[in-house]
């Protein structure tokens, strides 16, 4: 059947790309700090490397109603191959000396936190910013602000991004809390009901909340003034209160649409 | 390709969250095809159950998003992950509708969630149907999410 022929092919394929990646960064000269790093990568790359063994061994049963499995496998084994060579090889491939520096900083915030102290640490170049995946998560950070400790307290910035994600439940219910409050503080006191509504709806997609319209442009002020004069105060009152004047200062869209 | 897999890191999460619940989907299916056809699977049952777990975990944080998403005006879910809270509108906003190449159905990821419920004494044949239904949603969550990882256009 053409089709296990061609998964077959696939999955050898993608077992010489693990190989290889597996022979690079055992081969490749890191610092210290990144050792933690090149374990889990290489945990991972040999449990991409199992599967790919396994999809093989269930071709060669001879059982053709595992074909969609094992199809729909490689498929995933492509994507996580894929997800190692554009992101997590990148930590390690060109890693230097001048890395140190950075790896300390990131080794010792993640220290300091008790979901986050078996995490190891790794970065590649880019613009600062942080994919907080748990157990691996990866930064980013300029090359040039690399080599002082000027910039370095960016990384507490992206650690925050991985905190959330550490506390994610507790955290997405705050943000679902205060996404209900502003949602219900920008609802307009009166809407219609007619067929002017349903054809702004169609033409607008089903965007018709009115939370829904503010972009980020119009959002960034209101969050900044949030976090200077809202999010000090614990008063329910006082957030209320001043969460209003943001919006009447920075979302200058009607308060409600007029009926007719 | 030098900014690939950083554009978006919501949708970074959101891909390999659904690569690894499509993973389980394969395994359990796999466990239940070579059960029905009378070979021996060689997975461990820790694996299995770990699958079984992680598979009822994700349909558990879905249907939980859904419901909540259904109880708004506008199908959203408040404080949910975006990508998880879109993946839930599709079942409230085209529930039965196909959109692209499955079609969304609350009813069977209730059927679903009762079959892994069942463990070993779920029909197999019913198991089967009902995860490819559900890896073939996932798989088209996260071609999206791929899109966007990987700069395709």
């Amino acid at each position: 059947m053409k089709i296990r022929e061609t998964l077959q092919r696939r999955n050898h394929d993608v077992k010489q790309d693990l190989d290889q990646i597996v022979a690079l960064v055992s081969r490749t000269q890191i610092p210290v700090e990144l050792e933690p790093y090149r374990i889990a990568f290489l945990a991972r790359t040999r449990l991409l490397l199992n599967s790919c063994r396994e999809n093989l061994a269930l071709l060669s049963t001879g059982e053709d109603s595992l074909l969609a499995d094992v199809l729909s496998e490689t498929s995933t084994l492509v994507q996580y191959t894929r997800l190692l060579k554009f992101r997590y090889l990148r930590g390690l491939y060109r890693a230097m000396d001048w890395d140190r520096v950075c790896l300390r900083t990131i080794t010792w915030l993640h220290k300091e936190h008790e979901q986050t102290k078996d995490y190891p640490a790794v970065f590649a170049d880019d613009d600062v910013s942080i994919v907080p995946s748990k157990g691996l998560p990866f930064y980013f950070f300029p090359c040039l602000e690399q080599r002082g400790l000027r910039f370095q307290p960016l990384f507490f910035h992206e650690f925050g991004h991985l905190l959330y994600k550490c506390h994610e439940s507790e955290l997405d219910s705050l943000v679902g809390d205060f996404q209900q409050f502003v949602e219900s503080e920008l609802l307009p006191v009166s809407q219609r009901n007619d067929q002017y509504r349903l054809w702004r709806r169609g033409t607008s997609g089903s965007r018709s909340s009115s939370a829904m319209l503010l972009d980020s442009k119009s959002v960034a002020p209101v969050f900044s003034m949030l976090s200077q004069n809202i999010l000090p105060s614990s008063n329910p009152q006082t957030i209320r209160d001043k969460l209003r004047t943001c919006m009447a200062v920075h979302i200058p869209f009607p308060r409600f649409e007029s009926s007719c | 390709m030098e900014n690939a897999g950083k554009n978006d890191w919501l949708a970074s999460q959101s891909l390999e969250r659904s690569l690894d619940v499509i993973s389980a989907i394969n395994r359990i299916s796999i466990h239940a095809k070579l059960r029905l056809a009378g070979i021996a699977d060689t997975t461990s049952p820790d694996e299995l159950n770990s699958a079984r777990r992680s598979l009822t975990a994700f349909l558990g944080t879905l249907s939980e998003v859904i419901e909540k998403a259904g109880g708004t005006q506008d199908k959203i879910a408040f404080g949910a992950d975006p990508r998880l809270g879109s993946l839930a509108r599709m079942f409230l906003v085209l529930p039965g509708q196909p959109t692209g190449a499955v079609s969304y159905r609350l009813e069977d990821l209730k059927d679903l969630k009762a079959l892994l419920d069942a463990g070993d004494s779920a029909d197999d044949e019913a198991l089967v149907r009902s995860l490819t239904y559900f890896r073939s949603v996932l798989e088209q969550h996260a071609q999206a999410d791929a899109a966007v990882v990987f700069n395709e256009v």
